[in-house]
Protein backbone atom coordinates (compact mmCIF):
# COMPACT_ATOMS: atom_id res chain seq x y z
CA UNK A 1 0.00 0.00 0.00
CA UNK A 2 2.54 2.47 1.26
CA UNK A 3 4.72 1.42 -2.35
CA UNK A 4 1.64 2.30 -4.33
CA UNK A 5 0.88 5.38 -2.73
CA UNK A 6 4.80 6.37 -3.28
CA UNK A 7 4.65 5.21 -6.91
CA UNK A 8 1.25 7.54 -7.43
CA UNK A 9 2.88 10.53 -5.43
CA UNK A 10 6.16 10.15 -7.64
CA UNK A 11 3.98 10.00 -10.94
CA UNK A 12 1.37 13.12 -9.58
CA UNK A 13 4.69 15.20 -9.32
CA UNK A 14 6.16 14.45 -12.66
CA UNK A 15 3.22 14.97 -14.42
CA UNK A 16 3.09 18.47 -12.54
CA UNK A 17 6.32 19.00 -13.34
CA UNK A 18 6.07 18.53 -17.26
CA UNK A 19 2.72 20.12 -17.58
CA UNK A 20 3.65 23.65 -15.32
CA UNK A 21 6.77 23.43 -17.89
CA UNK A 22 4.75 22.89 -21.37
CA UNK A 23 2.22 25.55 -20.30
CA UNK A 24 5.16 27.95 -19.66
CA UNK A 25 6.54 27.20 -23.18
CA UNK A 26 2.77 27.87 -24.55
CA UNK A 27 3.00 30.54 -23.10
CA UNK A 28 6.21 31.69 -24.72
CA UNK A 29 5.14 30.64 -27.74
CA UNK A 30 2.11 31.94 -28.11
CA UNK A 31 2.91 35.00 -27.05
CA UNK A 32 5.96 35.05 -29.84
CA UNK A 33 3.03 33.80 -32.48
CA UNK A 34 1.37 36.73 -32.16
CA UNK A 35 4.13 39.54 -32.53
CA UNK A 36 5.02 37.31 -35.53
CA UNK A 37 1.58 37.37 -36.87
CA UNK A 38 0.74 40.98 -35.98
CA UNK A 39 4.45 42.33 -37.89
CA UNK A 40 5.10 39.29 -40.44
CA UNK A 41 1.37 38.53 -41.54
CA UNK A 42 -0.42 41.86 -40.37
CA UNK A 43 -2.70 39.61 -39.24
CA UNK A 44 -3.16 39.92 -35.19
CA UNK A 45 -4.41 37.12 -33.25
CA UNK A 46 -7.42 38.12 -30.58
CA UNK A 47 -6.96 34.98 -28.84
CA UNK A 48 -3.43 34.86 -27.51
CA UNK A 49 -3.84 36.50 -24.50
CA UNK A 50 -6.42 35.04 -22.96
CA UNK A 51 -4.47 31.92 -24.06
CA UNK A 52 -1.28 33.01 -22.34
CA UNK A 53 -3.03 34.48 -18.77
CA UNK A 54 -4.66 31.14 -18.75
CA UNK A 55 -1.50 29.45 -19.14
CA UNK A 56 -0.09 31.74 -16.96
CA UNK A 57 -2.92 31.33 -14.36
CA UNK A 58 -2.61 27.46 -14.84
CA UNK A 59 0.88 27.15 -14.43
CA UNK A 60 1.60 29.13 -11.10
CA UNK A 61 -1.34 27.41 -9.80
CA UNK A 62 -0.03 23.84 -10.45
CA UNK A 63 3.11 25.15 -9.78
CA UNK A 64 2.69 25.91 -6.05
CA UNK A 65 2.09 22.20 -5.25
CA UNK A 66 5.49 21.66 -6.91
CA UNK A 67 6.66 24.63 -4.80
CA UNK A 68 5.20 23.81 -1.52
CA UNK A 69 6.51 19.76 -2.05
CA UNK A 70 10.22 20.77 -3.01
CA UNK A 71 9.55 23.42 0.26
CA UNK A 72 11.07 26.37 -1.74
CA UNK A 73 7.92 28.69 -0.92
CA UNK A 74 9.13 32.26 0.11
CA UNK A 75 9.36 32.62 3.98
CA UNK A 76 12.53 34.13 6.40
CA UNK A 77 14.42 31.48 7.78
CA UNK A 78 16.33 33.49 10.46
CA UNK A 79 14.60 32.28 13.57
CA UNK A 80 14.66 28.62 12.23
CA UNK A 81 19.15 29.04 12.65
CA UNK A 82 18.61 30.61 16.14
CA UNK A 83 16.19 27.57 17.56
CA UNK A 84 16.88 23.92 18.11
CA UNK A 85 16.36 21.48 15.25
CA UNK A 86 13.46 19.97 16.76
CA UNK A 87 11.73 22.99 17.66
CA UNK A 88 12.70 24.38 13.72
CA UNK A 89 10.99 20.68 12.99
CA UNK A 90 7.54 21.33 15.20
CA UNK A 91 7.33 24.74 13.42
CA UNK A 92 8.04 23.62 9.94
CA UNK A 93 5.61 20.71 10.07
CA UNK A 94 3.09 23.32 11.62
CA UNK A 95 3.29 25.44 9.08
CA UNK A 96 2.54 22.54 6.71
CA UNK A 97 -0.48 21.40 8.61
CA UNK A 98 -1.86 24.94 8.09
CA UNK A 99 -1.33 24.94 4.21
CA UNK A 100 -2.96 21.75 4.36
CA UNK A 101 -6.33 22.77 6.48
CA UNK A 102 -6.20 25.95 3.97
CA UNK A 103 -5.94 23.67 0.94
CA UNK A 104 -8.57 21.58 2.12
CA UNK A 105 -10.64 25.20 2.56
CA UNK A 106 -9.73 26.26 -0.62
CA UNK A 107 -10.41 23.22 -2.65
CA UNK A 108 -13.68 23.09 -1.27
CA UNK A 109 -14.81 26.74 -1.80
CA UNK A 110 -12.62 26.82 -4.87
CA UNK A 111 -15.10 24.71 -6.47
CA UNK A 112 -18.36 26.58 -5.34
CA UNK A 113 -16.49 29.78 -6.48
CA UNK A 114 -15.98 28.17 -9.84
CA UNK A 115 -19.05 27.42 -10.27
CA UNK A 116 -20.84 30.48 -9.66
CA UNK A 117 -18.68 32.26 -11.98
CA UNK A 118 -20.65 33.81 -14.66
CA UNK A 119 -19.85 34.75 -17.92
CA UNK A 120 -18.07 33.64 -21.31
CA UNK A 121 -14.99 34.39 -22.86
CA UNK A 122 -16.26 35.98 -26.88
CA UNK A 123 -12.19 34.98 -27.64
CA UNK A 124 -12.25 31.37 -26.87
CA UNK A 125 -15.47 30.78 -28.81
CA UNK A 126 -18.25 31.31 -26.13
CA UNK A 127 -16.15 29.19 -23.95
CA UNK A 128 -18.00 30.07 -20.04
CA UNK A 129 -16.10 31.55 -17.53
CA UNK A 130 -16.37 28.80 -14.74
CA UNK A 131 -14.39 26.06 -17.08
CA UNK A 132 -11.17 27.77 -16.71
CA UNK A 133 -11.84 28.75 -13.04
CA UNK A 134 -11.76 24.78 -12.53
CA UNK A 135 -8.06 25.13 -11.86
CA UNK A 136 -9.00 26.69 -9.03
CA UNK A 137 -9.99 23.02 -6.73
CA UNK A 138 -7.71 21.33 -8.80
CA UNK A 139 -4.74 22.89 -7.59
CA UNK A 140 -6.22 22.92 -4.29
CA UNK A 141 -6.30 19.06 -4.57
CA UNK A 142 -3.15 18.76 -5.93
CA UNK A 143 -2.01 21.14 -3.04
CA UNK A 144 -3.64 18.66 -0.36
CA UNK A 145 -1.71 15.84 -1.61
CA UNK A 146 1.69 17.90 -1.75
CA UNK A 147 0.87 19.42 1.55
CA UNK A 148 -0.26 15.76 3.04
CA UNK A 149 2.86 14.41 1.75
CA UNK A 150 5.77 17.08 3.13
CA UNK A 151 3.68 16.44 6.27
CA UNK A 152 4.82 12.87 6.29
CA UNK A 153 8.04 13.89 5.67
CA UNK A 154 8.53 16.51 8.35
CA UNK A 155 6.99 13.34 10.97
CA UNK A 156 9.52 10.73 9.60
CA UNK A 157 12.15 13.47 10.16
CA UNK A 158 11.19 14.08 13.61
CA UNK A 159 10.99 10.48 14.15
CA UNK A 160 14.72 10.01 12.86
CA UNK A 161 15.63 13.05 15.07
CA UNK A 162 14.16 11.10 17.91
CA UNK A 163 15.21 7.90 17.53
CA UNK A 164 19.42 9.43 16.87
CA UNK A 165 18.73 11.72 20.06
CA UNK A 166 17.95 8.61 21.71
CA UNK A 167 20.97 6.82 20.48
CA UNK A 168 23.26 8.80 21.02
CA UNK A 169 25.62 9.19 23.95
CA UNK B 1 -7.15 48.72 15.79
CA UNK B 2 -8.31 45.99 14.54
CA UNK B 3 -6.19 46.09 11.16
CA UNK B 4 -3.08 47.16 12.76
CA UNK B 5 -4.07 43.49 15.16
CA UNK B 6 -4.20 41.88 11.77
CA UNK B 7 -0.79 43.96 10.46
CA UNK B 8 0.87 42.62 13.43
CA UNK B 9 -0.06 39.16 13.12
CA UNK B 10 1.27 38.79 9.78
CA UNK B 11 4.47 40.30 10.66
CA UNK B 12 4.33 37.74 13.69
CA UNK B 13 3.58 34.98 11.36
CA UNK B 14 6.20 36.13 8.84
CA UNK B 15 8.58 36.13 11.92
CA UNK B 16 7.56 32.77 12.71
CA UNK B 17 9.17 31.41 9.34
CA UNK B 18 5.31 30.93 7.39
CA UNK B 19 5.52 31.17 3.93
CA UNK B 20 4.82 34.47 3.15
CA UNK B 21 2.05 34.10 0.47
CA UNK B 22 -0.51 31.45 2.72
CA UNK B 23 0.52 34.10 6.01
CA UNK B 24 -1.24 36.35 3.95
CA UNK B 25 -4.13 34.61 3.07
CA UNK B 26 -4.60 32.42 6.53
CA UNK B 27 -5.75 35.56 8.26
CA UNK B 28 -8.62 36.96 5.63
CA UNK B 29 -9.75 33.38 5.66
CA UNK B 30 -9.94 33.32 9.36
CA UNK B 31 -11.10 36.62 9.27
CA UNK B 32 -14.06 35.74 7.14
CA UNK B 33 -14.41 32.25 9.22
CA UNK B 34 -15.36 33.92 12.22
CA UNK B 35 -17.35 36.75 11.21
CA UNK B 36 -19.37 35.55 8.47
CA UNK B 37 -19.32 39.05 6.69
CA UNK B 38 -19.02 37.46 3.25
CA UNK B 39 -19.29 34.06 2.08
CA UNK B 40 -16.05 31.93 2.28
CA UNK B 41 -15.84 31.07 -1.19
CA UNK B 42 -14.64 35.01 -2.16
CA UNK B 43 -11.61 33.91 -0.79
CA UNK B 44 -10.19 31.91 -3.51
CA UNK B 45 -12.27 34.08 -6.09
CA UNK B 46 -10.18 37.01 -5.04
CA UNK B 47 -7.03 34.93 -5.58
CA UNK B 48 -7.99 33.78 -9.11
CA UNK B 49 -8.84 37.50 -10.18
CA UNK B 50 -5.56 38.94 -8.45
CA UNK B 51 -4.02 36.00 -11.13
CA UNK B 52 -6.59 37.01 -13.84
CA UNK B 53 -4.25 39.60 -15.50
CA UNK B 54 -2.30 39.71 -18.48
CA UNK B 55 0.64 42.27 -17.91
CA UNK B 56 1.06 39.38 -15.07
CA UNK B 57 2.30 37.34 -18.04
CA UNK B 58 5.85 39.27 -18.45
CA UNK B 59 7.06 38.09 -14.66
CA UNK B 60 7.48 34.38 -15.81
CA UNK B 61 8.93 35.66 -19.45
CA UNK B 62 11.79 37.75 -18.22
CA UNK B 63 12.66 35.03 -15.11
CA UNK B 64 12.89 32.37 -18.03
CA UNK B 65 15.04 34.82 -20.05
CA UNK B 66 17.67 35.53 -17.16
CA UNK B 67 17.42 31.96 -16.56
CA UNK B 68 18.19 31.20 -20.50
CA UNK B 69 20.95 34.13 -20.20
CA UNK B 70 22.65 32.45 -16.78
CA UNK B 71 23.30 29.32 -18.10
CA UNK B 72 24.11 30.14 -21.72
CA UNK B 73 27.19 31.34 -20.48
CA UNK B 74 26.74 35.11 -20.08
CA UNK B 75 27.52 35.77 -16.62
CA UNK B 76 31.23 34.54 -17.40
CA UNK B 77 31.42 37.15 -20.06
CA UNK B 78 30.14 39.98 -18.10
CA UNK B 79 32.61 39.22 -15.48
CA UNK B 80 35.36 39.42 -18.12
CA UNK B 81 33.98 42.91 -19.08
CA UNK B 82 33.72 44.28 -15.86
CA UNK B 83 36.82 42.95 -14.67
CA UNK B 84 38.51 45.03 -17.67
CA UNK B 85 36.15 48.16 -16.67
CA UNK B 86 35.87 48.53 -13.06
CA UNK B 87 38.87 45.66 -11.84
CA UNK B 88 41.65 48.56 -11.48
CA UNK B 89 40.05 50.52 -9.13
CA UNK B 90 40.70 49.51 -5.30
CA UNK B 91 38.93 46.78 -4.14
CA UNK B 92 38.68 45.80 -7.68
CA UNK B 93 36.50 42.73 -7.06
CA UNK B 94 33.75 44.52 -5.07
CA UNK B 95 33.31 47.35 -8.30
CA UNK B 96 32.85 44.21 -10.57
CA UNK B 97 30.16 42.86 -8.05
CA UNK B 98 28.22 46.33 -8.65
CA UNK B 99 29.32 46.68 -12.72
CA UNK B 100 28.22 42.81 -12.99
CA UNK B 101 24.70 43.08 -10.91
CA UNK B 102 23.80 46.55 -13.40
CA UNK B 103 24.84 44.52 -16.43
CA UNK B 104 22.67 41.22 -14.70
CA UNK B 105 19.96 43.33 -13.90
CA UNK B 106 19.99 44.10 -17.55
CA UNK B 107 19.06 41.00 -18.14
CA UNK B 108 17.59 39.23 -15.21
CA UNK B 109 15.20 42.19 -13.31
CA UNK B 110 15.35 40.24 -9.88
CA UNK B 111 16.86 41.22 -6.93
CA UNK B 112 17.05 37.78 -5.37
CA UNK B 113 18.41 35.82 -8.73
CA UNK B 114 20.76 38.40 -8.72
CA UNK B 115 21.81 37.76 -5.59
CA UNK B 116 22.18 34.22 -5.84
CA UNK B 117 23.76 34.09 -9.51
CA UNK B 118 26.11 36.70 -9.35
CA UNK B 119 26.91 35.93 -4.91
CA UNK B 120 27.74 32.26 -6.16
CA UNK B 121 30.34 33.68 -8.41
CA UNK B 122 32.02 36.36 -6.49
CA UNK B 123 31.52 35.72 -2.68
CA UNK B 124 34.19 32.73 -2.74
CA UNK B 125 36.22 34.82 -5.16
CA UNK B 126 35.76 38.34 -2.56
CA UNK B 127 36.95 36.20 0.04
CA UNK B 128 39.93 34.32 -1.53
CA UNK B 129 41.38 37.74 -2.09
CA UNK B 130 41.45 38.53 1.29
CA UNK B 131 38.03 40.45 1.16
CA UNK B 132 35.70 40.29 4.71
CA UNK B 133 33.10 37.71 4.26
CA UNK B 134 30.97 40.24 5.74
CA UNK B 135 32.06 43.01 3.35
CA UNK B 136 31.48 40.59 0.47
CA UNK B 137 28.37 39.76 1.24
CA UNK B 138 27.06 42.93 1.96
CA UNK B 139 28.53 44.08 -1.66
CA UNK B 140 26.54 41.30 -3.41
CA UNK B 141 23.32 41.85 -1.46
CA UNK B 142 22.66 45.68 -2.02
CA UNK B 143 23.87 45.58 -5.35
CA UNK B 144 21.61 42.98 -6.40
CA UNK B 145 18.22 45.63 -5.80
CA UNK B 146 19.49 47.84 -8.98
CA UNK B 147 18.28 44.67 -10.55
CA UNK B 148 14.79 45.86 -9.25
CA UNK B 149 15.26 49.47 -10.06
CA UNK B 150 17.12 49.12 -13.77
CA UNK B 151 14.85 47.79 -16.47
CA UNK B 152 13.50 44.88 -17.45
CA UNK B 153 12.65 45.69 -13.54
CA UNK B 154 10.03 42.67 -11.98
CA UNK B 155 9.48 44.87 -9.13
CA UNK B 156 8.20 48.29 -11.87
CA UNK B 157 6.15 45.90 -13.86
CA UNK B 158 4.11 44.41 -11.22
CA UNK B 159 3.56 47.71 -9.95
CA UNK B 160 2.70 49.14 -12.97
CA UNK B 161 -0.06 46.21 -13.30
CA UNK B 162 -1.25 46.83 -9.61
CA UNK B 163 -1.63 50.75 -10.49
CA UNK B 164 -2.58 50.80 -14.01
CA UNK B 165 0.65 53.12 -15.00
CA UNK B 166 3.09 52.33 -18.84
CA UNK B 167 5.64 49.59 -17.96
CA UNK B 168 7.34 51.50 -20.23
CA UNK B 169 7.58 54.72 -18.50
CA UNK B 170 8.32 53.61 -15.56
CA UNK B 171 10.97 51.43 -17.04
CA UNK B 172 12.25 54.53 -18.14
CA UNK B 173 11.73 56.33 -14.69
CA UNK B 174 14.52 53.68 -13.46
CA UNK B 175 17.50 53.79 -16.13
CA UNK B 176 19.02 56.96 -14.36
CA UNK B 177 18.24 55.98 -10.41
CA UNK B 178 19.73 52.61 -11.35
CA UNK B 179 23.22 54.35 -12.41
CA UNK B 180 23.39 56.63 -9.88
CA UNK B 181 23.03 53.98 -7.09
CA UNK B 182 25.53 51.64 -8.63
CA UNK B 183 28.48 54.35 -8.80
CA UNK B 184 27.10 55.70 -5.68
CA UNK B 185 27.83 51.81 -4.00
CA UNK B 186 30.97 51.84 -5.95
CA UNK B 187 32.16 55.20 -4.38
CA UNK B 188 31.42 53.33 -1.00
CA UNK B 189 33.01 50.64 -1.71
CA UNK B 190 35.81 52.16 -3.11
CA UNK B 191 36.09 54.17 -0.23
CA UNK B 192 35.97 51.20 2.72
CA UNK B 193 38.27 49.49 -0.02
CA UNK B 194 40.90 52.21 0.50
CA UNK B 195 40.30 51.75 4.50
CA UNK B 196 40.75 48.34 5.01
CA UNK B 197 43.61 48.29 1.76
CA UNK B 198 41.64 45.71 0.07
CA UNK B 199 42.88 44.22 -3.89
CA UNK B 200 43.01 45.73 -7.08
CA UNK B 201 43.50 43.77 -10.56
CA UNK B 202 47.20 44.70 -10.81
CA UNK B 203 47.62 43.88 -14.92
CA UNK B 204 47.56 46.92 -16.58
CA UNK B 205 44.92 48.20 -18.64
CA UNK B 206 44.64 48.08 -22.36
CA UNK B 207 41.56 49.78 -24.60
CA UNK B 208 42.32 46.16 -26.84
CA UNK B 209 41.48 43.69 -23.81
CA UNK B 210 38.65 45.98 -23.09
CA UNK B 211 37.12 46.57 -25.97
CA UNK B 212 37.41 42.36 -26.66
CA UNK B 213 35.69 41.65 -23.46
CA UNK B 214 32.96 44.38 -24.79
CA UNK B 215 32.72 42.51 -28.14
CA UNK B 216 32.66 39.03 -26.53
CA UNK B 217 29.27 40.77 -24.51
CA UNK B 218 27.89 42.69 -26.99
CA UNK B 219 24.73 40.19 -28.78
CA UNK B 220 23.96 39.37 -24.57
CA UNK B 221 23.85 43.21 -23.49
CA UNK B 222 22.06 44.23 -27.00
CA UNK B 223 19.21 41.77 -25.44
CA UNK B 224 18.04 44.24 -22.70
CA UNK B 225 17.87 47.04 -25.66
CA UNK B 226 15.81 45.20 -27.65
CA UNK B 227 13.50 45.10 -24.90
CA UNK B 228 13.74 48.73 -23.29
CA UNK B 229 13.21 50.14 -27.06
CA UNK B 230 10.64 47.76 -28.00
CA UNK B 231 7.97 48.16 -24.78
CA UNK B 232 9.42 52.05 -25.15
CA UNK B 233 8.60 52.64 -28.48
CA UNK B 234 5.43 50.73 -28.82
CA UNK B 235 6.66 47.77 -30.88
CA UNK B 236 6.07 45.38 -27.99
CA UNK B 237 3.91 45.44 -24.46
CA UNK B 238 6.30 44.13 -21.96
CA UNK B 239 5.00 40.21 -21.74
CA UNK B 240 5.65 40.35 -25.74
CA UNK B 241 9.24 41.65 -25.25
CA UNK B 242 9.99 39.19 -22.68
CA UNK B 243 8.93 36.20 -25.21
CA UNK B 244 11.18 37.82 -27.54
CA UNK B 245 14.16 38.50 -25.71
CA UNK B 246 13.17 34.58 -24.07
CA UNK B 247 13.84 33.54 -27.32
CA UNK B 248 16.68 35.74 -28.42
CA UNK B 249 18.29 34.40 -25.02
CA UNK B 250 17.62 30.87 -26.12
CA UNK B 251 19.05 31.18 -29.93
CA UNK B 252 21.94 32.95 -28.19
CA UNK B 253 22.91 30.47 -25.49
CA UNK B 254 21.93 27.48 -27.90
CA UNK B 255 23.47 28.39 -31.24
CA UNK B 256 25.88 31.28 -30.36
CA UNK B 257 27.56 30.98 -27.41
CA UNK B 258 27.04 27.30 -28.14
CA UNK B 259 26.76 26.35 -23.98
CA UNK B 260 22.92 25.50 -23.51
CA UNK B 261 21.81 22.04 -23.83
CA UNK B 262 18.38 21.24 -23.93
CA UNK B 263 18.95 19.62 -20.34
CA UNK B 264 19.44 23.31 -19.25
CA UNK B 265 16.69 24.63 -20.97
CA UNK B 266 14.40 21.80 -19.22
CA UNK B 267 16.20 22.93 -16.37
CA UNK B 268 15.74 26.22 -17.07
CA UNK B 269 11.75 25.83 -17.04
CA UNK B 270 11.78 23.83 -14.17
CA UNK B 271 13.27 26.22 -11.93
CA UNK B 272 11.07 28.98 -13.82
CA UNK B 273 8.05 27.40 -12.94
CA UNK B 274 9.21 27.32 -8.96
CA UNK B 275 10.22 30.97 -8.62
CA UNK B 276 7.34 32.46 -10.53
CA UNK B 277 4.60 29.78 -8.50
CA UNK B 278 6.84 31.41 -5.25
CA UNK B 279 6.38 35.01 -6.06
CA UNK B 280 2.45 34.56 -7.35
CA UNK B 281 1.14 32.95 -4.31
CA UNK B 282 1.92 36.15 -2.77
CA UNK B 283 0.37 38.34 -5.97
CA UNK B 284 -2.64 35.65 -5.35
CA UNK B 285 -2.60 36.27 -1.50
CA UNK B 286 -2.75 39.83 -2.09
CA UNK B 287 -6.21 39.75 -3.32
CA UNK B 288 -8.04 38.58 0.04
CA UNK B 289 -5.54 40.64 2.10
CA UNK B 290 -5.92 43.65 0.28
CA UNK B 291 -9.52 43.13 0.46
CA UNK B 292 -9.59 42.36 4.34
CA UNK B 293 -7.19 45.85 5.37
CA UNK B 294 -9.78 47.46 2.97
CA UNK B 295 -12.99 46.08 4.48
CA UNK B 296 -11.21 47.07 8.24
CA UNK B 297 -10.67 50.98 6.83
CA UNK B 298 -6.67 50.14 7.00
CA UNK B 299 -5.48 51.37 3.46
CA UNK B 300 -8.24 54.65 3.16
CA UNK B 301 -6.88 55.84 6.83
CA UNK B 302 -3.39 55.08 5.59
CA UNK B 303 -3.97 57.57 2.61
CA UNK B 304 -5.80 59.95 4.81
CA UNK B 305 -3.09 60.08 7.60
CA UNK B 306 -0.70 61.09 4.49
CA UNK B 307 -2.36 63.27 2.35
CA UNK B 308 -2.92 65.25 6.02
CA UNK B 309 0.77 66.81 5.89
CA UNK B 310 0.24 67.72 2.26
CA UNK B 311 0.57 71.22 3.32
CA UNK B 312 3.66 70.50 4.54
CA UNK B 313 6.09 69.18 1.94
CA UNK B 314 8.63 68.20 4.18
CA UNK B 315 6.63 66.23 6.62
CA UNK B 316 4.67 65.05 4.10
CA UNK B 317 7.66 63.62 2.93
CA UNK B 318 9.54 62.19 5.90
CA UNK B 319 5.70 60.54 6.75
CA UNK B 320 5.80 58.77 3.06
CA UNK B 321 9.49 57.35 3.27
CA UNK B 322 9.10 56.61 7.00
CA UNK B 323 6.12 54.18 5.58
CA UNK B 324 7.53 52.86 2.90
CA UNK B 325 10.98 52.27 4.90
CA UNK B 326 8.84 50.43 7.96
CA UNK B 327 6.73 48.63 5.17
CA UNK B 328 9.91 47.45 3.45
CA UNK B 329 11.41 46.03 6.37
CA UNK B 330 8.75 44.28 7.84
CA UNK B 331 7.13 42.41 4.68
CA UNK B 332 8.18 41.03 1.37
CA UNK B 333 8.45 43.29 -1.94
CA UNK B 334 5.84 41.76 -3.92
CA UNK B 335 2.80 41.91 -1.37
CA UNK B 336 4.04 45.76 -0.29
CA UNK B 337 3.60 46.83 -4.17
CA UNK B 338 0.84 44.95 -4.76
CA UNK B 339 -0.86 45.66 -1.16
CA UNK B 340 0.95 49.25 -0.07
CA UNK B 341 1.52 50.20 -3.13
CA UNK B 342 -1.95 52.08 -5.07
CA UNK B 343 -2.40 53.75 -1.18
CA UNK B 344 0.94 55.27 -1.54
CA UNK B 345 0.78 56.36 -4.92
CA UNK B 346 -2.51 58.11 -4.71
CA UNK B 347 -1.66 60.11 -1.37
CA UNK B 348 1.69 60.56 -3.64
CA UNK B 349 -0.34 62.16 -6.50
CA UNK B 350 -2.65 64.24 -4.07
CA UNK B 351 0.64 65.75 -2.59
CA UNK B 352 1.31 66.71 -5.74
CA UNK B 353 4.27 64.60 -6.78
CA UNK B 354 4.99 63.48 -10.04
CA UNK B 355 3.97 59.54 -10.76
CA UNK B 356 7.18 58.58 -11.83
CA UNK B 357 9.49 60.14 -8.97
CA UNK B 358 6.54 58.40 -6.27
CA UNK B 359 6.73 55.44 -8.29
CA UNK B 360 10.65 55.09 -7.80
CA UNK B 361 10.40 56.27 -4.51
CA UNK B 362 8.09 53.31 -3.54
CA UNK B 363 9.99 50.82 -5.68
CA UNK B 364 13.17 51.53 -4.52
CA UNK B 365 11.86 51.89 -0.89
CA UNK B 366 10.36 48.22 -0.58
CA UNK B 367 13.97 46.93 -2.50
CA UNK B 368 15.88 48.48 0.14
CA UNK B 369 13.59 46.24 2.41
CA UNK B 370 15.36 42.95 0.51
CA UNK B 371 18.43 43.73 2.33
CA UNK B 372 17.12 44.99 5.34
CA UNK B 373 16.83 42.61 8.87
CA UNK B 374 14.51 41.15 9.55
CA UNK B 375 12.63 39.96 6.13
CA UNK B 376 15.25 41.00 3.91
CA UNK B 377 15.80 37.85 1.87
CA UNK B 378 18.44 39.00 -0.10
CA UNK B 379 20.70 39.71 3.25
CA UNK B 380 20.09 36.14 4.58
CA UNK B 381 21.13 35.24 0.59
CA UNK B 382 24.33 36.58 0.78
CA UNK B 383 25.05 35.74 4.54
CA UNK B 384 24.41 32.43 3.61
CA UNK B 385 26.68 32.07 0.39
CA UNK B 386 29.22 33.55 2.41
CA UNK B 387 29.17 31.66 5.65
CA UNK B 388 29.01 34.76 7.90
CA UNK B 389 27.17 35.79 11.22
CA UNK B 390 24.27 38.00 9.71
CA UNK B 391 24.63 40.65 12.45
CA UNK B 392 28.60 40.98 10.84
CA UNK B 393 26.76 41.76 7.90
CA UNK B 394 24.64 44.11 9.14
CA UNK B 395 26.85 46.41 10.04
CA UNK B 396 28.75 46.40 6.69
CA UNK B 397 25.67 46.89 4.77
CA UNK B 398 25.05 50.40 6.92
CA UNK B 399 27.29 52.57 4.59
CA UNK B 400 25.28 50.81 1.18
CA UNK B 401 21.61 51.12 2.98
CA UNK B 402 22.89 55.16 3.72
CA UNK B 403 23.92 55.77 0.42
CA UNK B 404 20.35 54.17 -0.81
CA UNK B 405 18.58 56.41 1.47
CA UNK B 406 19.77 59.09 -0.07
CA UNK B 407 18.53 58.13 -3.13
CA UNK B 408 15.05 58.01 -2.33
CA UNK B 409 15.90 61.79 -0.93
CA UNK B 410 17.07 62.74 -4.53
CA UNK B 411 14.68 60.99 -6.47
CA UNK B 412 12.15 63.17 -3.86
CA UNK B 413 14.42 66.65 -4.19
CA UNK B 414 15.12 66.53 -8.14
CA UNK B 415 12.48 65.63 -10.18
CA UNK B 416 14.84 65.25 -13.70
CA UNK B 417 16.03 62.30 -12.24
CA UNK B 418 12.84 59.96 -12.92
CA UNK B 419 11.31 62.65 -15.43
CA UNK B 420 13.66 63.36 -18.26
CA UNK B 421 13.96 59.65 -19.70
CA UNK B 422 10.01 59.25 -19.66
CA UNK B 423 9.75 62.40 -21.10
CA UNK B 424 13.00 61.93 -23.56
CA UNK B 425 11.07 58.88 -24.81
CA UNK B 426 8.03 60.78 -25.67
CA UNK B 427 5.60 60.02 -22.28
Amino acid sequence: MKTILHTLDRGLERASDHVTSLLLLTIAVVVLYSVVMRYVFLEPPFWTDVISMFANMGMILIGLSITVRSRELIAMQALYESISPRLALVLDAFWNLVILVFSVIYSWFGLEAALNIPGFYWELGGLEQKYPAMIMPLSGVLLIIASTGVLVQDLKRFRTLETGESDGP
Amino acid sequence: MTAFAFLAALIVLILLGMPTGFAMVVLPTGYIAFTDVIPLNAVPYQMYKALEKFPLVAVPMFLLAGELMNMGAVTDRLLELSREAVGRLRGGLSHITIMMSILFASLNGSAVASTATIGGVMIPAMKKAGYSPSFSAATTAVSSTIGGIIPPSIAIVLFASVTNKSVGKLFSAGILPGILVGLMFMAVAYVISRRRNYERYEEPFTFGALLRAGGRSILALSLPLILYFGIVGGVFTATEAGAVVCFLAFVLGKFVYKALSWRDCREALRRTVKLTAAIFIIIAAAGPFSWLLTRLGALQGLENWLVGFKDHQGLFLLAFLGVILIAGMLADIVANLIILGPTLLAAADKAGIADTQAAMVICVGFLLGTVTPPVGICYFAAARIAEERLERVAVDLLPFIGAEVLLLVLILMVEPLTGFIPRLAGF
